[in-house]
């Protein structure tokens, strides 16, 4: 009844009125308006019919901007009606009315608390040494007895240990405020107590009977709760009740405050620049966080701590946010893009790709409570100062490793150690022999058992350990901590066995290679038998009734497959509704394709599906946008033929490379190289450098070797080599398919099984000239023998990229003299071949056809010759199957 | 009947011809008896089942069939081999038939 007039400030009520609209018994509600206006709590009329109303105070609204409220976002927009009850509240006199502030979890209700102080200092409703109490309720919500003391404080003796007596909350905020957090926590009595004070000012402290204390406390309590028969206890004892609004009832303009002002408050405090893509301030200002502007907070700080972390380890001059950095929920925020007012657009600018917090720029009028928490950046700056001091070289792991949480990293890691080839003459016996020392005691303390690759895997780590401990350089295991508590006995264990391990090797093995050996000990590694087929999705989605749709069928008929999903996206759909359907779909596909999807897109916010998907969904999921039919049908074809994901996404982005750069021919003359790659760089790698030099000629050929410890990091690294090398082939410990580049084991090498095919990809293109030299007496009729084998070398050169097929420079010098002979024998008598179930052939290799069909058209004009499809037939089986 | 039967095979058997000639001299001047013959690949099969076969020579661009033809001669005894990129495209008669030679020993 009270919330109702105080809803409605100084506009009058007879008791009549507000029965009617409280739907209750007028006589009872009579009764209470008289009780509330005894109490001053409301006005009351003199005359008849008797009037009530809650008096606003008039100060408040004379009184210039409070400094303590504009500090706050949303004062002037979703909280001016609170603000206006919290500055009432205070002013009311003598020393203001209790309060209550009511409010979900993060809706700022501590905060605002705390302005109110502020406010009442300012506005000299307290004095500027008055003092504000600020307490917890739900802290000693166990214990109500010590909970009791603590706020109305412990008379001697009322309990032992209770030696003397001890002064409460309620003394220390006397001349103040008192701020009480979760107040339902209370427990009755507390709450008994609580109210006596609000009745008569009053309060005894525990183990007091016979005296009464008295204080001038005005008391400001908070709840999260919302249960009527709570509120009812306490509305009907405290007098005003401030309800803060959820995030969802805030405006856009105040959402967008919060990013901006947060991210300028952490450019402050780091002392740093901080970009920003104009794609995670829209997230942050759209998404709907469960904890409200506390949990905008929280995943502010874990993106800036993210991107802290970048940062700090790749040496850069400034902290960047960007979209794929977001956790999923604040990623879904941009689904809601196309529903949000268009005052989005304005708050952030269409134009502006990146947004720039400067320190120091004085852009921050408001100020947020929670997030001046340092310690995150703290501990990462701690992480990478050792490590930078240890000088390691893995330091490019160091963001995996913090970033992703050891655990992730480290199964896969052990993943790629077991399905290792190596012969295991690369380990030396006594290594092995330790090994196998090192698991019987394992096995023993922890009642376990280990498997094979598991152990193998192990030596191969216990081997780079020691070589790396003799060369006194460190490896830093980021989540020492957690570890260390998490498996503590697996951790007694490792400490057992790096004894071992000293004691054989004279070594001594400092802490975070300890924490390395437990998580052998604590990893399961899965049997992963490889799998020859792998399952991939291709899923396109487009704009449109029936684009995707259509492009889809149509590669399914010319590949003949049924492999292939497409989804269409009319522009009626919301994207949120199409962001559930395609979740869907891929869900109820998950188990048929547990290798992951393509994502083929063509614009706008389908773009950003994929890694969302890919965190909701925890499956493998890669997207390409501004996909065309060659695209789709890239995808499809490599799918159909069970290609692996990383594979299919690079060949499709080759593809795409492909159709922007035809025009521009940037051809670059690569050096042939071969990669040469294991856990550390030095060791296995090493030696398959000093094998391959043997093997091959090395003016022409360069041998790189490279560290390879995550497999995303390696794989960059290999991107970058492409710019400069044509690399051929990558040898190593770790199976790894990059694009078309074939992997070779060590061992292969080592014990020669592939050597000579290892050398079939190097053989380099024997010269026209020399080719020229042994035709010229054979072909008679084709003018110039060289004329006609540049020709061939150039058209068929330009086809195979185009069909994108990586053939061998030996098969490439058999179809060109395949070739020259066809043009001759085509110029003399022509030729009659069938080649058999042609129509069959044309149907499914439609694309290829007529690209080949268009590659020799030069070819035809010049020597007046037409390829029957028979042999073109013959020549695109001959590429095709080849690869 | 020779000692030696040579098969080559390629697409459509016109560029193993030349080199077929070439070496069916070189084998000449060493004085080898052998019957040395290229055709397509899809007359392939009718060959090897009409005359006894010691070594099956591919071109380099039907390298693909290796496979294949393994598996059909694994019983016969019958070598095979993709001749060497240099050899075919200097159309080097000469190394080709050491290398069938030394195959079939």
């Amino acid at each position: 009844m009270f919330d109702f007039l105080q809803q409605q400030p100084n506009v009058q009520f007879s008791a009549k009125e507000v029965a009617e609209s409280m739907e209750q018994d007028r006589a009872n509600i009579s009764r209470h308006l008289n009780e509330l206006a005894k109490e001053k709590h409301i006005e009351k009329s003199t005359g008849r019919p008797v009037l009530y109303w809650y008096k606003q105070e008039k100060i408040a609204e004379k009184e210039k901007e409070s400094q303590a409220f504009s500090k706050i976002i949303g004062y002037d927009l979703s909280l001016k009606v609170m603000i206006q009850q919290a500055k009432a509240a205070i002013l009311y006199p003598p020393r203001g009315l209790h309060t209550l502030i009511l409010g979900e979890t993060g809706t700022g209700k501590s905060l605002f608390a705390k302005r109110m102080y502020e406010f009442a200092v300012e506005s000299g409703a307290l004095p500027p040494d008055a003092p504000f109490i600020s307490f917890n309720s739900a802290d000693y919500a166990q214990n109500p007895q010590l909970l009791f003391g603590h706020i109305f404080g412990v008379k001697k003796g009322s309990y032992t240990g209770a030696t003397e007596d001890q002064p409460g909350l309620m003394r220390k905020a006397d001349g103040g405020i008192l701020f009480l957090d979760e107040i339902h926590r209370l427990p009755p009595e507390g709450q008994e107590m609580l109210f006596t004070f609000i009745d008569k000012g009053v309060y005894q402290p525990l183990g007091e009977s016979d005296k009464e204390h008295h204080a001038s406390v005005q008391i400001i309590g908070a709840t999260t709760e919302s249960s009527d028969a709570l509120l009812n206890t306490f509305n009907r004892r405290i007098p005003m009740t401030i309800t803060l609004p959820p995030l969802s009832e805030r405006t856009i303009d105040e959402r967008y405050q919060l990013v901006a002002t947060f991210l300028q408050q952490e450019a402050q405090r780091l002392n740093q620049e901080i970009y920003a893509e104009r794609e995670v301030i829209l997230a942050f200002m759209l998404y709907h966080p469960e904890g409200n502007f506390g949990q905008v907070e929280r995943d502010l700080k874990l993106v800036c701590a993210k991107a802290f972390l970048h940062y700090r380890t790749n040496d850069e001059d400034h902290l960047t946010l960007t979209q794929k950095d977001l956790p999923l929920q604040v990623q879904k925020g941009l689904l809601l893009l196309k529903e949000a007012p268009e005052r989005v657009q304005r708050l952030v600018s269409p134009q502006q790709k990146t947004f720039i917090f400067t320190p120091g720029a004085d852009g921050s009028r408001y100020y947020l409570g929670s997030g001046s928490d340092m310690s995150v950046y703290n501990v990462i700056e701690e992480r990478v100062d050792e490590l930078l001091r240890s000088g390691v070289s893995e330091k490019i792991n160091l963001e995996e490793f913090v970033q992703s949480g050891l655990s992730h990293y480290f199964s896969d890691y052990v993943e790629q150690l077991a399905n290792t080839e190596v012969h295991k003459e690369l380990i030396p016996q006594d290594i092995l022999d330790l090994t196998d020392r090192l698991y019987e005691t394992a096995q023993e303390q922890l009642n376990r058992t280990f498997n094979s690759s598991t152990r193998f895997a192990f030596a191969l780590h216990l081997q780079s350990t020691i070589d790396r401990l003799k060369e006194g350089r460190q490896v830093v295991h980021p989540d020492l901590n957690s570890v260390r508590k998490q498996y503590s006995k697996e951790f007694q264990v490792a400490i057992a066995l790096s004894s071992m391990i000293e004691d054989t090797y004279a070594v001594d093995i400092p802490l975070d290679e300890i924490g390395f050996i437990t998580m052998f000990l604590t990893i399961d590694v899965k049997q992963t038998a490889k799998t020859m087929q792998e399952k991939v999705g291709v899923l396109a989605m487009m704009h449109g009734q029936s684009t995707a749709t259509s492009m889809m069928q149509t590669v399914k008929e010319l590949l003949d497959t049924d492999t292939g999903l497409a989804l269409d996206m009319p522009l009626t759909t919301k994207v949120k509704e199409m962001y559930a359907t395609v979740r869907d779909l891929i869900k109820e596909q998950k188990d048929n394709f547990p290798n992951g999807f393509v994502l083929l897109t063509d614009m706008g916010s389908l773009n950003a599906f994929g890694n969302m998907l890919m965190e909701e969904l925890e499956l493998p999921i890669k997207s390409l946008a501004m996909t065309s039919t060659p695209v789709v049908l890239e995808a499809v074809r490599l799918a159909s033929m069970g290609r692996p994901l990383e594979d299919i996404y690079q060949n499709c982005q080759r593809t795409l490379a492909n159709g922007i750069q035809q025009t521009l021919t940037v051809k670059k003359e690569k050096t042939p190289a071969i990669v040469v790659t294991c856990f550390t760089g030095e060791g296995v790698a090493k030696k398959l450098e000093d094998k391959v030099n043997d093997l091959i000629d090395t003016d022409q050929t360069a041998v790189i070797p490279m560290q390879f410890l995550q497999r995303e990091t390696f794989r960059q690294h290999i991107d970058q080599l492409m710019q400069d090398y044509d690399i051929k082939a990558i040898i190593g410990t770790v199976d790894f398919e990059y694009s078309h580049v074939p992997f070779y084991s060590a061992m292969d090498i080592f014990n020669g099984s592939k050597v000579a095919e290892l050398k079939q990809k190097l053989e380099t293109t024997i010269p026209i000239a020399q080719m020229t030299t042994s035709l010229e007496d054979t072909l008679k009729h084709v003018g110039p023998v060289n004329e006609l084998l540049v020709t061939i070398n150039e058209l068929l050169n330009q086809l195979i990229s185009e069909m994108q097929l990586n053939i061998d420079t030996g098969i490439r010098t058999g179809v060109i003299m395949h070739i020259a002979f066809l043009v001759e024998s085509l110029k003399t008598k022509g030729i009659v071949r069938h080649f058999p179930n042609l129509d069959q052939f044309i149907k499914h290799q439609r694309i290829f056809m007529d690209m080949a069909k268009t590659a020799f058209i030069p070819l035809e004009r010049i020597y007046g010759i037409t390829f029957p499809d028979d042999e073109l037939a013959y020549i695109v089986s001959m590429l095709i199957e080849n690869e | 009947m020779a000692e030696k039967t040579i098969m080559l095979v390629c697409a459509a058997g016109m560029s193993t011809s030349l080199l077929v000639s070439k070496m069916q001299k070189s084998a000449e001047a060493k004085g080898v008896d052998a019957d040395i013959f290229a055709v397509s690949a899809s007359d392939a099969d009718s060959s090897l089942a009409s005359k006894d076969v010691d070594v099956l020579l591919l071109g380099p661009q039907v390298r693909f069939m290796k496979s294949q033809f393994e598996k059909k001669v694994a019983d016969k005894g019958i070598a095979v081999d993709v001749i060497n990129m240099q050899d075919y495209g200097m159309m080097n008669g000469e190394k080709v038939l050491d290398t069938a030679i030394s195959l079939m020993k």
